[in-house]
């Protein structure tokens, strides 16, 4: 065995890794037996992954539309609100008109 | 999972141990020890170790024997790393001349020459740099080398040559320039 050889065995040796390393390693496998299965697990991410935010974005366009659509319902109710009391008032001043013309205009 | 006693595994008499702590235990230095001397960072060498460990705890049930399991972890250790050092391009490029001036214990100590070939050893192309710690890590013969990494014989033989004529060819340029700076 020549010098090189051993300089090498010497140099590259078996090394521990740190204190902790088998409760590590026992910890993390303990974590992914406890993980769900392979269907909740795609049920997860279906319900949490990018598919939320797919959800979450036809929510809010959908939500908007609602809320223009009821602006338009409100403001229309507004209206015609307005346009009966302008009737009315209409019809209260021909009212007057009316019995004034049939009176003979007297003063 | 992993609930077979590894004695049951050597035919010996069953015990209640648990055994996937104790191949933790029993095989952490050599998983470690390789990753370490092939990698030479401390932080990855490790995840690398432990992701060894997750696997073989997911794959326990396909362990045959007691040197199934070292052969595995010769394997799968060995694949990971020269994989990892690929992606993150970890082996520092070392040439004959880019070399530290060494101090004047390190041109006398033996330990210092040691970290030098540790250093020049981590510098080898990823083939190269396996083979030669699988072979003087592990004590492995060269035909174990080629089933760990799935080559040919002839193949483990050129990369260990070529391996230690370039490490060689370092370590003379290093002690020149250190009997250079003394004389």
């Amino acid at each position: 065995m020549n010098g090189m050889d051993e300089e090498l065995r010497r140099a590259l040796v078996r090394r521990d890794p740190s204190p902790d390393f088998t409760a590590r390693v026992l910890a993390a496998s303990q974590t992914r037996a406890a993980e769900p299965g392979l269907l909740r697990s795609w049920l997860s991410r279906l319900l949490f992954g990018r598919w939320a935010a797919v959800a979450a974005t036809t929510l809010i366009v959908g939500g908007g539309i609602a809320y223009q659509q009821h602006e338009r319902d409100v403001q229309g109710e507004t209206a015609k609100q307005k346009l009966l009391v302008a009737l009315q008032i209409a019809g209260m001043k021909l009212q007057g008109t009316q019995r004034h013309v049939l009176s003979g205009g007297e003063r | 999972m992993a609930s077979v006693p590894l004695k049951e595994l050597t035919g010996q008499s069953e015990e209640c141990v648990p055994a996937f702590p104790e191949a933790i235990e029993a095989h952490k230095a050599m998983v470690y020890g390789i990753a370490w001397n092939f990698l030479r960072d401390r932080t990855v060498a490790e995840e690398l170790a432990q992701d060894v460990f997750l696997l073989l705890h997911k794959k326990w049930d396909s362990i045959r024997s007691r040197e199934h399991l070292v052969f595995w972890l010769r394997k799968v250790t060995a694949h990971r790393a020269i994989d990892l050092a690929r992606k993150r391009k970890l082996h520092p490029e070392t040439t004959l001349k880019a070399t530290d001036e060494p101090t004047v214990l390190e041109r006398l100590h033996d330990s210092f020459l040691a970290s030098y070939l540790e250093r020049m050893v981590a510098s080898l192309p990823e083939k190269q740099r396996m083979v030669v710690v699988l072979r003087y890590q592990e004590d492995l013969e060269v035909e174990e080398i080629a089933d760990v990494l799935g080559m040919r014989v002839n193949t483990v033989k050129t990369h260990l040559n070529r391996a230690l004529d370039l490490l060689r060819a370092k370590t003379a340029v290093r002690l020149k320039k250190g009997l250079d700076s003394v004389v």
